[in-house]
């Protein structure tokens, strides 16, 4: 199993992510970007377009529309084929990432079935959690 | 405009002036968008991304010349920070009156002024201007330096206004004028630190004020080039090279006649330039904002 070898960041992911749906200008990325987070990734204004100036350079966002509103310059940003193509190969990853620990742990549980497999949790700790995880795999 | 936007517009500065006037009101706008409204004083993650957003994209900007103009402008710094520390001490006779009287007097003034003019002409005069100054300085301190005796330190005055002919000669980059600063502060730093030799002997509470103030300034400079660093390399070059000149180099020749177990000699000769070379190179290697620009599919972070 094959897996990219330079991982995207979370933030860099979540604001191409926050075009898929069409382009938005900058407090519509941050805003979209912390909901698709579920609040997780909160990006500041210098943050978010040092972002767009690296994934404009690379190919993956480019300028869509320039307006004013309210006197003020309003620009929005669209996904370019290749940034859609990298945030799939980047969630493909990801979710190959997480087969791992999903497909081994699986095993592990069926191995194993009367014991917790929690990797942060000592002994009696994992028997606390024991009739939750018995719930979750019933 | 509220106090938001006025300290947002201040935070602004970090960027360089040309992406300020195509982004800036656009990052303003998204700023004002995402505080509060009865917020006065940007958030202090928004006030350190705009800072470190600022100085990337001035890192991103230096990194787009070429290494060779790179390395000659830092030489350029050098030249003028060797040449403005070196001779603070004949402004130092000439303000408090203890210059020499009659033609040796008038001689020490006339190469403090060239001096002075040459450390400034490559940010403000022609480049031809530059050069016949700085040929005339390298001239004046070398036969000044002679008659006065310094024979081993010569080189000391005439190299470094000949170097800078040669940099204006063949680059025709002007220095960011923000550099101006370092050479003006080491001549500060250095006149300050003479005055208090001047005035140890019958002023011991005002040498110290002074001393204080000179140290201060002579280790502002090292911080604002450690500081510097997180942008752009040449200061720290320069730095590096006019410690080598006027410590490392000294300190190898000492160590070499008396041996090297004598305190100070190594860090003199060896560490200081070697370690602010490192911290050059570290920097120097940075890639390039344009070669980030892979294949789309597999972005580099």
């Amino acid at each position: 199993m094959s897996i990219q070898a330079a991982p995207m960041r979370e933030p860099t992911y979540f604001v191409l992510a926050s075009l898929l749906a069409g382009p938005l200008h900058g407090y519509a990325i941050i805003k979209r970007s912390e909901e698709l987070s579920g609040g997780r990734v909160r990006l500041a204004t210098g943050t978010l377009y040092t972002a767009l100036d690296r994934l404009a350079a690379q190919g993956c966002v480019r300028l869509v529309s320039e307006e004013i509103v309210n006197g003020r310059v309003r620009r929005s940003y669209g996904l370019t084929d290749s940034g859609a193509a990298a945030l799939r190969a980047e969630a493909v990853r990801m979710a190959e990432a997480a087969r791992i620990v999903t497909d081994q742990a699986q095993a592990r549980a069926s191995r194993r079935p009367g014991r917790a497999t929690s990797p942060c949790g000592n002994a009696s700790q994992a028997r606390q959690v024991q009739p939750g995880l018995k719930e979750m795999t019933a | 405009m509220s106090h938001l936007e006025t300290r947002a517009r201040w935070l602004l500065r970090a960027y360089p002036p040309d992406y300020r006037a195509g982004r800036g009101e656009e990052i303003v706008s998204t700023l004002l968008d995402a505080s509060p409204p009865d917020r006065n004083w940007p958030a202090p993650r928004e006030a350190w991304s705009l800072v470190t957003g600022g100085l990337s994209a001035r890192a991103a900007r230096n990194l787009t010349h070429p290494l060779a103009t790179r390395l000659r402008l830092a030489l350029l710094l050098a030249a003028a920070l060797g040449l403005a520390a070196n001779p603070s001490y004949r402004w130092l006779w000439w303000v408090n009156g203890t210059q020499p009287s009659g033609p040796g007097g008038a001689a020490f003034a006339i190469c403090a002024v060239l001096a002075g003019a040459t450390v400034v002409a490559p940010w403000l005069a022609r480049r031809s201007v530059t050069i016949c100054l700085a040929l005339i300085a390298a001239l004046a301190l070398g036969l000044l330096a002679y008659h006065a005796g310094f024979r081993y330190g010569v080189a000391l005055y005439v190299v470094p206004p000949l170097a800078l002919a040669a940099v204006v000669a063949k680059e025709p980059t002007r220095p960011p004028r923000c550099w101006l600063a370092i050479p003006v502060a080491g001549f500060l730093a250095s006149a300050l630190l003479f005055f208090v030799q001047s005035l140890v002997d019958y002023s011991p509470g005002l040498s110290s004020a002074v001393g204080i103030v000179g140290t201060i300034l002579v280790d502002g400079i090292g911080c604002a080039v450690l500081l510097w660093l997180a942008v752009d390399a040449r200061p720290a070059i320069a730095v590096a090279i006019v410690l080598e000149g006027f410590y490392g180099l000294p300190g190898l020749g000492y160590a070499l006649r008396y041996g090297w177990d004598t305190p100070g000699v190594t860090s003199r000769a060896l560490l200081i330039p070697l370690a602010a070379a490192v911290l050059a190179m570290i920097r120097l290697r940075a890639p390039r904002p344009g070669k980030a620009a892979e294949p789309a599919s597999q972005p580099s972070h």
